[in-house]
């Protein structure tokens, strides 16, 4: 029997509630407060505190007992999540183990999770890219999925605000394939990638190479210095929480901000267990929480719930709160809840090298790589797979990790390799998955984690339209690199299971029709209008681009709605 | 057995060979402190100090190893590990008959020499002289390049660099940044 605390409903009870303090959550707790909307986030992890918890920000490599490398015990304890580039002895405590946070793989799924205030906003790859026209045309031209009830223009705006307060640097490209934005000043490419560049974008006409467009300040403007952040150091070891600010966060941006107005509460430890409904008034009046440390249950109230727990975090919640009315989760008359989940395809990377350039060489750590906005399919259907794929390259000059000319030992040997080595290109692909019924998440109907949830039930797959365009990638990527020169040109398949990409969307589609999907133009549940789900869980399609920017349009765009709706007495 | 290795003037040593023959069985898989001594000046012949820059031991290489392999290797790694300065160590009693530590600068560096070459003519997984002293070889690499006085003196280090240049001149001589 759960023990319930009600302090009383009016203490627990708030204009707004917002689950969860990442990305998307820090967003809506910003505009809610702005707007003067008393706002409760609910954080199932602990507290990050901005600079004063990224306790291994400042330390020098040399520091961590083991440089970096991964402890046995430690990839023992999480077979998952050790497969996770970001996760090592320095970034552990920003990411959540897997004893604790167990799932159930129908196929194998790695599931990364950061459970803690500002959630994966501390840990993310930071690359920020709009979609175009054509990424929200595509679902309703290749009749796949369903039409996505909004288009670029209605989202653009939104984009626009978010990108001035986020701070994203990038070059106005001119790109109908992707976007130009709100730009700080570009990152600079080197003298090989700008070689490599020339000789793709002069040998096909169709392509582009650009310079990839992240969340760092690299010049800030006012509206940045007001957040207390300031400009990148240009160190690349942002996930372990950066000291300056210099990355969006929600723990540097969204949440401080918030918090300024008065109109902030943050509950960490607080899991959500469901959301509340009222048969009579037929919406949602609250969120049931169980504490993490104590598992005491509370109930929280409010006139509106934003779900930005994380894309499939979000579709547990639903599945998890049911009701007569609902019982098969909330909103899900159409039995689509949980399903039509995808992610990217990363499965491709090539590496080559290439001749020459011996005079040149860089100087700091660049936050982002090279662009190559999708190229295929994108004004009709040309290939035999569906969509396409958007391509990341950077070129370095070898590490002391190589093997040099001559006999790996002695005073020579030493001294080689603490010169640069010739230089390399690595490329990768990030490919749409076509969102389809059978990959969904569902929950399980016996077994619970320690907090009394039913556990989430992975059933994620590639299929063939997956290793088509792996394929493709390589034959293609091979092919750019030869033109631009390179030698010793070799593919790879990553084979790394569906979810290590981290960009899992989906199960709770926005669409114009009920009947097919759970969430209207505006990120408003259908069948609930007063529970609004703006994280990757609303996704109708998966486009090529790093997600989140489009989580943080969206949220805004949602908010702005739903207190528009407030005021006329609709919600 | 030993004595299956002979040793001529200027004869090529063959560490494949001397691992099938003469390396003992190790079920210890920790280093004992003579090991660690080993290890250092094993450490200390592939990166010595050199033009007046520190090398090996002054980056207590050997001891990150002892603890790194304690944290991050497997008991069957550790003891292929072991096994592999063991064997040096052997190899060396039998090609000068004294112990590696004791041996001047210009034999240990021939017998690693050969082992060096052996590794690089046989990349081959199923040749435990490849694997086994390419890894010690890395993991003295990494140990090195990871120290404070390996990428302070040794490599250009930028703890906070400030700022991202994508084109600076390169002269030969010139260090390479810590990180790639």
């Amino acid at each position: 029997m759960v023990n319930l605390n009600i302090k009383g409903k009016k203490d627990n009870t708030y204009d707004a509630i917002v689950i969860g303090s990442g990305i998307s959550g820090g967003w809506a707790a910003k505009e809610f407060c702005d707007k003067g909307l008393r706002t409760l986030v609910l954080e199932r992890g602990k507290n990050v505190v901005h600079v004063q918890d990224y306790t291994t920000a400042m330390k020098s490599p040399w520091e961590f007992p083991n440089r970096g490398k991964l402890p046995l015990k430690m990839k023992e304890d999480n077979p998952i999540l050790s497969r996770c580039y970001a996760y090592g002895e320095d970034t552990k405590d920003l990411f959540s183990d897997d004893k604790n946070h167990p799932y159930l793989q129908d196929k194998p799924f790695d599931w990364i999770r950061s459970y803690q205030v500002g959630g994966k906003s501390l840990t993310w790859a930071r690359q920020t890219q709009r979609w175009s026209t054509y990424d929200f045309e595509g679902p309703l031209r290749d009749g796949y999925a369903v039409d996505w009830p909004i288009r670029y223009e209605d989202l653009a705006p939104w984009y626009s605000y978010v990108e001035r307060f986020a701070g994203i640097s990038g070059n106005k490209d001119g790109l109908d394939t992707l976007p130009d934005g709100e730009f700080l000043q570009p990152w600079e490419m080197n003298v090989v990638e700008k070689s490599i560049q020339q000789r793709i974008m002069s040998h096909y006409k169709d392509r582009n190479v650009i310079i990839g467009r992240c969340a760092h300040l690299t010049k800030p403007d006012a509206i940045h210095l007001q957040q207390g952040r300031s400009q990148c150091m240009a160190r690349r070891l942002c996930r372990r929480g950066c000291p300056f600010g210099a990355y969006f966060s929600s723990n540097a941006s969204t949440l401080p901000w918030a918090a300024r107005t008065g109109n902030l509460t943050i509950r960490p430890d607080a899991v959500v267990h469901s959301i509340i409904y009222d048969e009579e008034t037929g919406r949602a009046t609250g969120v049931r929480i169980i504490d993490r440390l104590t598992k005491e249950a509370t109930e929280y109230f409010a006139h509106v719930i934003f779900v930005n727990a994380s894309a499939l975090n979000s579709n547990q919640i639903l599945l998890n709160s049911t009701s007569s009315r609902f019982p098969n989760g909330l909103g899900n008359d159409n039995g689509l809840l949980g399903k039509y989940v995808a992610f990217h395809n990363y499965l491709g990377t090539i590496s080559a090298k290439i001749d020459g350039f011996q005079d040149s060489y860089y100087y700091g750590r660049r936050p982002t790589s090279i662009v190559m906005p999708n190229f295929r399919n994108v004004h009709k259907q040309e290939t035999d797979f569906l969509r396409g794929y958007m391509v990341f390259y950077s070129a370095t000059r070898g590490g002391w990790t190589r093997t040099v000319e001559g006999e790996q030992l002695g005073g020579d040997y030493k001294e080689a390799l603490s010169e640069p080595g010739d230089w390399s290109v690595f490329m990768m692909m990030q490919g749409e998955t076509i969102p389809k019924e059978q990959n969904k998440v569902h929950l399980s109907k016996d077994q619970t984690d320690q907090w009394g949830i039913p556990l989430l039930r992975i059933d994620v797959d590639y299929d063939d339209n997956d290793t088509k365009m792996r394929d493709d990638f390589f034959s293609e990527g091979t092919a750019m690199l030869e033109k631009a020169g390179c030698r010793d040109i070799k593919t790879r398949d990553r084979k790394q299971n569906p979810g290590l990409d981290i960009h899992e969307m989906g199960g709770v589609r926005m669409g114009k029709d009920p009947k097919t999907s759970l969430l209207n133009g505006f990120n408003q549940m259908h069948e609930c209008p007063n529970v609004f789900v703006t994280d990757g869980a609303c996704m109708t399609s998966t486009s090529t681009q790093n997600p989140s920017l489009t989580f943080m349009a969206l949220t805004a765009r949602a908010v702005d709605h739903a207190v528009k709706e407030m005021k006329k007495g609709n919600l | 057995m030993r004595t299956l290795v002979f040793f001529g003037v200027g004869s090529l040593i063959n560490p494949a060979h001397i691992w099938m023959s003469c390396s003992p069985k190790v079920d210890r898989d920790i280093m004992d402190e003579g090991q660690i001594v080993l290890l250092g000046e094993i450490a200390e012949t592939i990166l010595p100090r050199h033009k007046g820059l520190p090398g090996a031991k002054d980056a207590r290489v050997a001891q990150f190893i002892d603890q790194h392999i304690a944290d991050c290797y497997t008991r069957q790694e550790r003891l292929d590990l072991i096994q592999c300065i063991i064997t040096i160590d052997e190899t060396a009693k039998v090609r000068f008959k004294k112990s590696f530590v004791r041996l001047g600068a210009k034999q240990r560096f021939e017998l690693l020499q050969a082992f060096d070459r052996a590794a690089k003519a046989n990349k081959d997984k199923e040749n435990i002289a490849y694997t086994n002293y390419s890894k010690l070889r890395s993991l003295i690499v990494f140990g090195f390049f990871t120290s404070e006085p390996g990428m302070k003196k040794c490599l250009r280090y930028a703890a906070i660099p400030g700022k991202y240049s994508g084109q600076i001149a390169y002269k030969k001589g010139d260090k390479i940044w810590e990180f790639n």
